[in-house]
């Protein structure tokens, strides 16, 4: 999960590590109420980095050019996404940037610290001299010094730098973090430290053991909230017209394989973790709407290979799901759904009614394995679903389907 | 450190263990379960179907009582597992199979620097364990999808593992060892370690090696140098990178940090299922490009083996 800069600035303070005083605003109108002296930088709370560029970050003088500004910047979306918060914070005399960074290296199983004497917005520039140093054994402060003595940092900013590293540190463990990255660091002619800006990404499985963390989750607005969880559908490909669903990525993987092998153009797949039964009676119904609102959706390819409960389980889910959906459909598809423009209508309802159109429903090919036989229910009149035991035969039912439908 | 030991067994967990179904699951398939511990319910039993098994407070408590216990498997919820794993190996226990997934990820940072420096192993997290078919099963994978003999399959999802074994099965080629990884972001076992260890098993005869793409790291390690070094064991390899058919996930933008990307490996690095079967090609090892492809590729590098030792 990423926090929102002026999130992670609230963490910062609450370690020591030293933040702008700055204020939270929440709609242009807010700046009336500013507390702090002009000039002042407005800065756009999204996950994106870039937001500069964009002109999501903008300097003012005066609470007129401050609520303008503001209003701007409420209406810019950088990477499809609206802030819902600007921080405003006041200005600082910079006379050196630099960055530091700790991050979690999965190949290597081991955080580490990042450093490069140059800081800032010019990406390549920060690239060409970042320094690293790989905390592979229970943290020390000489790691830090080594980072900022390797950056080539002078004399007199080594101190105050490894101290903060240290804080930096000790935050990423606190909090379970993936990622921390202070850049800017400022330091002022006086060889002050300042965070200008701060990024800080929470590892998703640790986020219930921080209570503080858990309530930003529930507020933040996740564009990719389905990294979040697992048990949701990743999108491949909008245009696509099978949808896989099994309970292990690895199987769930292997199908699509076989299917792009087939030919045929996997839209999303869904992953059902776990095997308690409640959680998946409560979540495969709403998981099979949603993607069942795919526009083109043909198959939805459900593929299980685990044990008796569990399969039983989907397996009744599943059926009473489609037994849901068949009566449902059956029922619609008996209504004219044409919008017919009557006399009384205005020309202005009449351009915006559309025919909308009768929603498709997927077929489903059900192929689900466990050591126990699972009864199967009879076979019902319009039963929008195939049974198959073996993988190849369901991938064939599937691929030919589309082909059928052509 | 052996990889499998087939000896007696502590489980770790909560209450619930006591009533679900990998007890008794472990116990039919020949596991020796000699004691348990949750805490709370130190001094009483468990009724299994081979007789009581003990039940302790402490794991210092059970070692000491049967220090001929060597492996444990370790049921605890996720924020509890890594004090768990240190209970164990301060216990004098040296293998551990973390069955629980979803581990905060620094805490397994802190229990493999726990187990490198006291030589302890661990399998997982996530790993539903060790079968040996018809022998002993280290955990919850399903013993009624595979049969014994010469293949042993590595896999990082069990679902997978079991769907392979199904049809190999059918192909007349049995499985010796069923081992899984486990599927977290960091794991204490890799597939080199298996491999090392599968090597010298006199049971295997070949090797199927499951990865998956979207990893966003390497348990199958990208030299493909050191790969190479396990293709003249006169055990055919054979090995399939799960979802590499994928379209490239497209970066999702911003999500973590577009600088320290390039100086770790963060978790949000796009699949590297093309790293991976880059490497697999360059060490010559087998690649089956969807998983009904293994038996066969496995079959002919059999029949391969064998022609060379015949004309030699």
């Amino acid at each position: 999960m990423d926090l929102l800069e002026y999130q992670a600035k609230e963490l910062f303070r609450e370690r020591g590590i030293p933040t702008l005083p700055s204020q939270r605003i929440d709609r242009p109108s807010d700046l009336k109420d500013l507390c702090i002296p002009y000039p002042v930088v407005l800065k756009s709370q999204v996950r994106s980095g870039g937001r500069g560029k964009a002109g999501g970050i903008k300097f003012v003088a005066n609470t007129i050019d401050a609520i303008a500004a503001a209003s701007s910047i409420f209406n810019l979306a950088i990477m499809g996404e609206f802030p819902q918060v600007l921080l405003a914070e006041a200005q600082y005399d910079t006379e050196q940037e630099i960055y530091v960074a700790v991050v979690l290296d999965y190949q290597l199983g081991l955080p580490v610290l990042l450093g490069s004497a140059q800081g800032g917005i010019n990406i390549e520039k920060v690239v060409e001299q970042m320094q690293k140093v790989i905390i592979d054994q229970q943290f020390s402060p000489f790691y830090a010094r080594r980072l900022a003595i390797k950056m080539g940092l002078s004399g007199e900013l080594i101190v105050p730098v490894s101290q903060l590293i240290e804080k930096m540190y000790r935050l990423f463990i606190a909090k379970d973090l993936e990622l921390l990255e202070i850049n800017p660091l400022a330091v002022s002619s006086s060889g002050e430290l300042m965070a200008l800006d701060g990024k800080i990404t929470v590892n998703n499985q640790a986020i219930a053991r921080h209570p503080d963390l858990t309530e930003l989750a529930a507020m933040n607005l996740q564009i990719s909230d389905w990294r979040l969880g697992r048990g949701r559908w990743q999108i491949l490909n909008l245009e696509g017209n099978v949808a896989v669903i099994s309970n292990d990525e690895g199987l769930g993987l292997a199908t699509l394989d076989l299917l792009y092998q087939g030919k045929a153009k996997p839209a999303s797949y869904l992953t059902i973790e776990g095997d308690d039964p409640q959680v998946i009676a409560e979540n495969l119904p709403l998981d099979l709407d949603q993607v069942t609102q795919l526009q083109n959706l043909d198959v939805v390819l459900v593929n299980i290979v685990s044990t008796g409960s569990v399969v039983e389980t989907i397996q009744q889910v599943i059926i009473k799901y489609l037994q849901l959906r068949r009566d449902v459909t059956t029922v619609i598809s008996a209504v004219d759904r044409t919008e017919r423009p009557t006399a009384s209508r205005t020309v202005r309802d009449r351009i915006r009614s559309k025919p909308t159109p009768v929603p498709r429903f997927p077929q489903f090919v059900l192929r689900l394995v466990s050591p126990e036989a699972v009864t199967r229910p009879e076979e019902e009149n319009n039963f929008p679903a195939v049974w198959v035991e073996d993988l190849a035969e369901a991938i064939a039912a599937t691929v030919n389907f589309n082909k059928g439908k052509k | 450190m052996k990889l499998i030991s087939t000896g007696q067994v502590l489980v770790q967990g909560t209450s619930e263990i006591l009533t679900g179904k990998h007890l008794p699951q472990v116990q039919a398939c020949g596991t020796d379960i000699a004691a348990i511990v949750i805490v709370g319910q130190g001094g009483s039993t468990w009724a299994g179907a081979q007789g009581d098994v003990p039940i302790f407070d402490l794991v210092e408590q059970a070692t000491e009582v049967m220090p001929e216990i060597e492996t444990t498997l370790i049921f605890n919820p996720a924020y509890a597992v890594l004090d768990a794993a240190l209970e164990a190996i301060d216990g004098g226990l040296r293998r551990l199979i973390v069955i629980t997934g979803g581990i905060p990820p620094l805490d397994i940072v802190r229990l493999l620097r726990k187990a490198k420096a006291t030589g302890t192993t661990v399998l997982g997290p996530g790993s539903k364990g060790i079968l040996i078919p018809n022998g002993v099963l280290l955990g919850i994978q399903e013993p009624h999808f595979f049969s014994p003999g010469g293949v042993a399959i590595v896999s990082c999802y069990s679902s997978l593992a079991a769907e392979v074994a199904t049809r190999l099965t059918k192909a007349g080629l049995g499985q010796s060892v069923s081992i899984n990884l486990g599927s977290d972001t960091i794991l204490g076992t890799d597939f080199h370690r298996c491999l090392e260890f599968l090597k010298d098993d006199p049971q295997t005869e070949a090797i199927a090696l499951l990865d998956y793409g979207n990893s966003g790291h390497s348990n199958l390690c990208l030299d493909s140098k050191l790969l190479g070094k396990y293709l003249n064991l006169g055990k055919p390899l054979v090995a399939y990178v799960a979802g590499h058919l994928l379209p490239r996930e497209k970066p999702i933008p911003e999500i973590g940090s577009v600088i320290a990307s390039q100086f770790a490996s963060t978790v949000t690095t796009t699949s590297n299922a093309k790293l991976k079967i880059n490497a697999l090609k360059k060490a010559k090892i087998l690649i089956a490009d969807y998983p009904h492809q293994i038996p066969d590729l496995i079959k002919k590098a059999m029949a391969d083996k064998f022609l060379t030792k015949s004309v030699s």
